[in-house]
């Protein structure tokens, strides 16, 4: 009878240590994901969900029910979505041009190539630094060329733009910044798009009487879909969580990355930015859904058209 | 359906020159293969001809029509790709009707077409698959399909059977020619590989390093090799190739070599007598070298040599042999008897005098020049 207990004991003795040697190479992973996201995200809702002024029981709306009714939040959020709007596309646009540019070979293509890759190398704020000193006022570069102190070129303004003074100009400032930086990242995706089109199917095309528009939107479209479809996934999620050219271009103008700041840094409330955070991740996942869907609709009308 | 001519066409990438001064007529209706080697320039001539190489010098007229500087999609001409190039992202029936969709042809016209085409391609029940969701022989008819449904003036078919197994290209060869027959187009196919060119081609343009050897049905080319380069590439196994002398032995001239003398028929005899002296390269087929058992079957011209058999290479059929002469010579036959040959074996064979190919070493080409040999 003991010796049957032992065995079985040995057994699942063998079994325990086959499990924990199984696991223990994911332990990194699994402590990395517990510490820096779970908890993080955790700590992130219960913050959100509890209230400074009340008796602090979890849940509490207040914190959401106060920036929701807060004007300068509900503009953030706007000015986010207009940005993110507005920006991806740009972005996408700019990749394609400056692939399509950058597909054929030429002399000194590969270092264009490179060259095209310094906006990445930059920091974001040295780039955001660049554009506030390019825009400053009244003696920017920008409007003593538009003023006409760069002969030959003609004014054509009177007085400097103050470009930083409307929201407006000021958050285009921060899109042109963002896209700046961010366009070769797209030119990157696209172009390993572009390259795994195998010739001969343009060939092909070619020699089926397709022009130039038309193999461009019969067959390279569809084809660098999955390229298009990783750029603008990638770069809406990178649009709504931006913070550096807005801070530095439009500080004083609601935008949701710099109102967490805002909410945290100068009225130290960190409910509220934990709230704001929260409604950022929930637009990112709704903008990430709706754009599945497109892009979904796109690759049927590419079989299908 | 036209008919193609390619005037003194030339190819240069840098200093190499791929295609030079190329000229060839293919008449209207014909198929005609370009056979070469890798490397020849016959694929960079098919897509000169197609509009998707720029041409450096010549001219090509279709037709009548001066194609030369047309832009690819104005021709009217259709290809298919080694790859196929299908396009992955659109099902069978819109690979197929993609061209004609361009062309802005009726829908009712166009469902006709289909229909016809997938019918005659065998493609049936298979028009709503992607392309990868179908079989590497139907991808090939599908690519032929695609071609033949534009009605093109010329349908180009760049090494269409390469990525086929064997027993699929020799359906694929049979439908190929079916094909041709049914719609009488000027077909322009190009390939490396000779069984492919000879069971097909009207016509055999033999491509060498931008140039062609020699333009000939295929029965021409493999009867009567103009130059020792189509000799040696047309074939399988190869020509055995001597360098001897002319010289004369009792009343008919032949060949000295290092496997003997080899003496050619009457006929031929006679032209090359005055010639006596002159060093030349004979080339003889593996399949005109005979074992024969009994003496009394050979004939007066057939010349005897005796072989030691070096290698025995089995070919179901039939058996190559590589034998070696008393003074070191390497030649290779064909024998179909069912009697074992091992290596070490002496053997007599025996040439017969009317399938020696006369070459000059210099020159490389047929002395008896095209009208030669037998």
């Amino acid at each position: 009878m003991s010796t049957l207990n032992n065995q079985v004991m040995a057994v699942t003795f063998e079994k325990c240590r086959n499990g924990v040697l199984k696991v223990w190479p994911l332990l990194p992973a699994i402590l990395y994901l517990v510490g820096f996201q779970i908890i993080v995200l955790v700590y992130l809702l219960l913050l959100s969900f509890s209230s400074p002024h009340g008796n602090g029981a979890v849940p509490s709306l207040s914190s959401y029910s106060l920036i929701l009714s807060d004007r300068q939040f509900r503009e953030a959020l706007f000015n986010t979505t207009l940005f993110t709007i507005v920006g991806t596309p740009l972005e996408l646009l700019a990749g394609l041009v400056f692939a399509a540019l950058l597909y054929r070979s030429f002399m000194l293509r590969n270092v264009i190539r490179s060259l095209f890759l310094i906006p990445l190398a930059l920091p974001a704020l040295v780039t955001a630094m660049l554009i506030y000193v390019l825009f400053d006022y009244p003696g920017g570069h920008v409007n003593h060329f538009l003023l006409g102190n760069y002969p030959p070129f003609p004014g054509v303004i009177a007085e400097p733009i103050c470009w930083r003074a409307s929201p407006f100009t000021a958050l285009l400032l921060s899109l042109i910044g963002k896209v700046w930086r961010d366009t070769p990242i797209s030119m990157l995706i696209i172009l390993a798009g572009l390259n795994s089109i195998d010739p001969e199917l343009l060939d092909a095309a070619k020699s089926m009487g397709a022009s130039l528009r038309q193999r461009f939107f019969r067959i390279i479209v569809p084809l660098i879909i999955p390229s298009i479809s990783v750029v603008v996934l990638l770069r809406s999620v990178e649009m709504w969580k931006e913070f550096i050219f807005p801070f530095v271009l439009a500080g004083r103008y609601p935008f949701l990355g710099t109102l967490i700041d805002f909410y945290y840094n100068e009225t130290g409330n960190p409910h509220h930015a934990a709230a704001v955070a929260v409604i950022m991740v929930i637009c990112i996942v709704g903008t990430t859904l709706v754009l599945y869907k497109l892009l979904d609709l796109l690759k049927r009308y590419a079989v299908h058209p | 359906m036209a008919d193609v001519v390619l005037k003194s066409l030339t190819k240069k990438y840098g200093n190499h020159v791929v295609v030079d001064h190329l000229n060839l007529a293919i008449k209207e209706g014909e198929f005609v293969t370009l056979l070469g080697p890798s490397g020849c320039g016959k694929t960079t001539l098919l897509r000169m001809i197609a509009g998707l190489e720029k041409v450096d010098g010549g001219e090509i007229v279709i037709g009548g029509k001066r194609y030369t500087a047309l832009p690819a999609q104005k021709r009217n001409l259709a290809m298919v790709f080694q790859s196929y190039a299908l396009f992955p992202h659109m099902s069978i029936r819109n690979n197929i009707i993609f061209g004609l969709r361009l062309k802005r042809i009726a829908p009712i016209k166009i469902e006709q077409k289909l229909t016809w085409i997938v019918n005659m391609l065998h493609l049936k029940g298979l028009e709503d698959r992607l392309p990868k969701q179908v079989s590497g022989g139907q991808r090939q008819r599908v690519a032929l399909a695609r071609a033949l449904v534009l009605d093109p003036d010329v349908l180009l078919l760049d090494e269409p059977l390469s990525n086929l197994d064997a027993a699929l290209r020799e359906t694929a060869i049979e439908e190929l020619k079916n094909i041709h027959r049914k719609v009488g187009k000027t077909i322009i196919y190009v390939t490396h590989n000779q069984i492919e060119a000879m069971t097909m081609s009207e016509r055999i343009a033999l491509l060498n390093n931008g140039i062609i050897e020699q333009y000939e049905t295929p029965k021409q080319l493999y009867d009567h090799p103009a130059t020792m380069f189509t000799a040696e590439f047309i074939g399988s196994p190869p020509m055995n190739f001597f360098t001897g002398e002319i010289s004369i032995e009792g009343r008919t001239a032949g060949v000295k070599t290092s496997i003997g003398f080899l003496r050619l028929n009457k006929d031929r005899s006679r032209r090359i007598i005055s010639m006596a002296g002159r060093k030349v390269t004979v080339g003889i087929r593996p399949h005109n070298i005979y074992y024969v058992e009994h003496v009394a079957q050979r004939r007066y011209t057939d010349a005897n040599i005796e072989l030691v058999i070096e290698l025995v290479e089995n070919m179901g059929d039939r058996s190559l042999i590589v034998g070696k002469s008393s003074g070191g010579t390497l030649v290779r036959f064909m024998v179909t008897r069912e009697e074992e040959f091992l290596p070490g074996r002496t053997m007599h064979v025996f040439i017969d005098g009317r399938s020696l190919h006369l070459f000059d070493p210099l020159l490389k080409l047929n002395i008896f020049g095209q009208d030669g040999t037998i």
